[in-house]
């Protein structure tokens, strides 16, 4: 079996981490740099930055967070938020972003999946899909922080993308982010057992448990949370013991 | 300090690779002039995205022929991922393409299909433990590395070379063994990324750089 990825993720707003954060090593608690540093020496797996300023003047600190923050750790970073033209794609690579994430322009333009998977490799792209249970066996695609309906079938939309080259998807349950009560595992079983691509599972995690139902039931491939990281309340390495413990493979220092 | 060359062709992301070289204690040199290229006492070439796109835009730079001239000449040389792979005779990735002709073997897309014959996912994306083949690790940039070591893997094609001596690790990809690194004297050739494999990644790195003190 293959290892399980644990990822955790950092809510950026212009330039700083919006969500509280207890590390007591912390020189700068909201200094998203300082937080990859702890989370690369804990053997996370890959980080992932979600960039979720609002005003479209302060884009371009985004970079050089990125920047910063890929001198500052050895793995994996996957960048997502506003991520809208060939142009910001290229721009975060530079920047030493390893993956990209793309959201809102992936619904409103599939064929955008498609260029950025031919000009960059589908190694970098990642789709990420917010979606809620509409109804048994239905799970239909939001947008705007899960507010807005769409109409778009999570399922059939997770395949286009992978056929139109996306590398990896990030399935985001939208009716448990931040209730702490798991993942939506129909949603990200369904999605995981349609594609021959790593799916990330996101969404409500709020214990060490949820984490291993999002491999064993929902089959994923990673794990992503942000809260309980970020609230101090689990470490990376408790995460990893407790899913060595439930049977599924992880990496050891 | 030691110097090291990376060969700049406008190969995606350099940067992590600079910036763990230079942890590594070596400083790094982006660069894309031929002559220095010759001059280097070692040399990365990186690679990223899609094979065909990377050596053409490495002969279009008309750097294939120092890289050449460079590794003719004896000092190390070090491809990571897709520079790996463009170390090989050619890629079938969107069409054939034909490589550096270094290394007996071609570059094939990951089987979808698991040791167990289910298909499994492509892009092989996750941390991989390294295992030895018929070539010892001493002496060479997986010297003191330990077997099973995670290393991170990202790729949708792997390279088989002809030849067994000229794999220097394997790794496991659901029962489907894949080539993890080559090596052939002074040629070194990496399909995964040191530069993100943690403190495993960064000793591999740092072994390289002291494979130039060695060769002068």
């Amino acid at each position: 079996m293959l290892k399980t990825r644990v990822i955790p993720c950092l809510d950026v707003k212009d330039g700083r981490v919006v969500k509280g954060v207890n590390f007591v090593d912390l020189v700068d608690a909201g200094d998203p740099v300082e937080q990859a540093r702890i989370y690369d020496a804990e053997g996370a797996d890959e980080l992932c930055f979600l960039d979720i300023t609002a005003s479209s003047d302060n884009r371009d600190t985004i970079f050089d967070v990125v920047a910063r923050t890929a001198e500052a750790c050895f793995m994996p970073v996957t960048v997502g938020g506003g991520v809208r033209t060939l142009e910001d794609i290229r721009k975060l690579l530079l920047a030493g972003a390893d993956k990209v994430s793309i959201n809102t322009a992936a619904v409103k333009n599939p064929d955008f999946v498609r260029e950025a998977a031919r000009k960059f490799g589908s190694q970098c792209i990642v789709v990420s899909i917010d979606a809620k249970s509409t109804g048994p066996d239905k799970f239909e695609i939001f947008t705007h922080g899960g507010r807005e309906p769409t109409g778009i079938d999570a399922v059939s939309f997770a395949k286009q993308m992978v056929e139109y080259g996306a590398g990896e998807l990030l399935v985001t349950s939208m009716d448990r982010d931040g209730t702490q009560s798991g993942f939506n595992i129909p949603l990200t079983r369904t999605i995981a057992d349609a594609v021959h691509v790593p799916v990330i599972a996101s969404g409500g995690v709020g214990t060490l448990d949820h984490m291993v139902e999002g491999v064993r039931d929902a089959h994923a491939s990673a794990v992503l949370a942000a809260s309980i990281f970020h609230f101090g309340t689990y470490r990376i390495r408790e995460v990893k013991e407790h899913m060595k413990a439930a049977g599924i493979p992880v990496r050891e220092d | 300090m030691t110097e090291l060359l990376i060969v700049n062709y406008d190969a995606g992301n350099i940067r992590s690779v600079e910036r763990a070289v230079s942890v590594c204690g070596a400083t790094p040199v982006l660069s894309s002039d031929p002559e220095a290229i010759l001059n280097a006492r070692l040399l990365i070439l990186p690679g990223v995205g899609a094979f065909g796109k990377c050596i053409s835009s490495l002969r279009g730079k008309k750097l294939d022929l120092p890289v050449l001239e460079y590794i003719k000449s004896g000092k190390p040389i070090l491809g990571i991922c897709v520079g790996m792979q463009m170390l090989m005779e050619g890629s079938c990735e969107f069409g054939y393409h034909k490589g550096l002709g270094l290394i007996p073997g071609e570059v094939r897309k990951i089987p979808d299909k698991g040791g167990d014959g289910y298909p499994h996912r492509v892009p092989h994306v996750t941390w991989e433990g390294l295992e030895p083949k018929k070539q010892a690790w001493e002496g060479t940039v997986l010297d003191g590395i330990v077997p099973g070591a995670d290393c991170y893997f990202i790729h949708s094609y792997a390279a088989y070379p002809e030849r067994e001596q000229d794999v220097l690790a394997t790794c496991s990809y659901n029962g489907v063994e894949l080539c993890a690194a080559v090596r052939k004297e002074n040629l070194y050739g990496l399909q995964f990324h040191p530069e993100k494999s943690g403190p495993i990644g960064l000793k591999v790195i740092s072994n390289f750089i002291s494979l130039g003190d060695r060769s002068c």
